[in-house]
């Protein structure tokens, strides 16, 4: 089951991670836009035009219906691997919300899209992570977000399941970001 | 005592090195040394969409309207691009 409490995994600020920094602050650099189209839908891109209503409708449902529909969302967009170019530059990078909602992404991508628009609904920073682990039955690593809500963990999949209670494919956590920080959750074994 | 002498200062150059290493360079360091392909954590791992209808009544109905409004949004960047 995945937890929050693993103060001794910190492993380093989010800061120092270069392509993860990079990311967030390409992101922030692209909010000015979404939140320009939010207040003007003459202002929205063709994608933009979905988070907008997603951020608008689903502003006055409770939390839990947010995550839900963060999810389901999210999970509507175009998959993409990016294996292809992962030794190119644009392959290391980790996609911001508006690269992602207009050329798709992988796993890691969805997990961190999901993260962003989250944030846009207030939800707290510290109460989520991109967490990456490893899935034994089709032997890969997987990428997936984990919120910590209502007492419990709730992990977002790019299937459209949640997985709360302990209930997952993950036998291992490798590790996990969000703004503030890295956890290596493999530093013990 | 000379081999001692060597030890720290060996230790000394091998902690240098390590904090002149990026964290994110050294965390991918020690996963390389624990025998984990890093590029591995990379890789894309898609799973087909569960066959789940969204119970929640409200959630559902946003759901629609967005993939209207994206479908819609479509067909009108579609025109332009033929027109």
């Amino acid at each position: 089951m995945y937890s929050f409490d693993t103060a001794e995994d910190f492993f380093a600020p989010a800061a120092d991670w270069p392509a993860w920094r990079d990311t967030l602050a390409r992101h922030r650099s692209e909010l000015e836009a979404i939140h320009e189209c939010l207040s003007d839908a003459q202002t929205c891109t063709r994608r933009l035009k979905g988070l907008r209503h997603v951020l608008l409708k689903g502003a006055d449902l409770r939390p839990e219906q947010q995550i839900r529909l963060v999810n389901r969302y999210i999970n509507m967009q175009r998959y993409k691997d990016d294996r292809v170019s992962s030794t190119s530059v644009a392959g290391n990078q980790w996609a911001t919300l508006t690269g992602f909602l207009e050329h798709g992404g992988d796993c890691e991508d969805f997990a961190v899209a999901k993260y962003f628009v989250l944030r846009e609904f207030g939800m707290d920073a510290e109460d989520m992570r991109i967490v990456i682990g490893r899935e034994p039955q089709r032997s890969a690593h997987h990428a997936m977000l984990a919120v910590r809500f209502d007492g419990d963990v709730w992990l977002l999949e790019n299937d459209n399941t949640i997985r709360r209670n302990g209930r997952q494919d993950i036998n291992r956590f490798v590790y996990a970001i969000n703004e503030r920080g890295i956890w290596d959750h493999e530093s013990k074994k | 005592m000379k081999r001692l002498l060597l030890v720290c200062v060996c230790g000394g150059f091998a902690s240098s090195a390590a904090m002149a290493q990026d964290p994110y360079e050294r965390w991918l360091t020690t996963q390389s040394l624990r025998g984990m392909q890093i590029e591995e954590i990379r890789v894309a791992n898609e799973k087909p969409l569960a066959a789940v209808e969204e119970t929640d009544a409200e959630v559902a109905s946003i759901l629609a309207e967005v993939e209207m409004l994206e479908d819609d949004s479509s067909d009108n960047a579609e025109a332009e691009d033929s027109s």
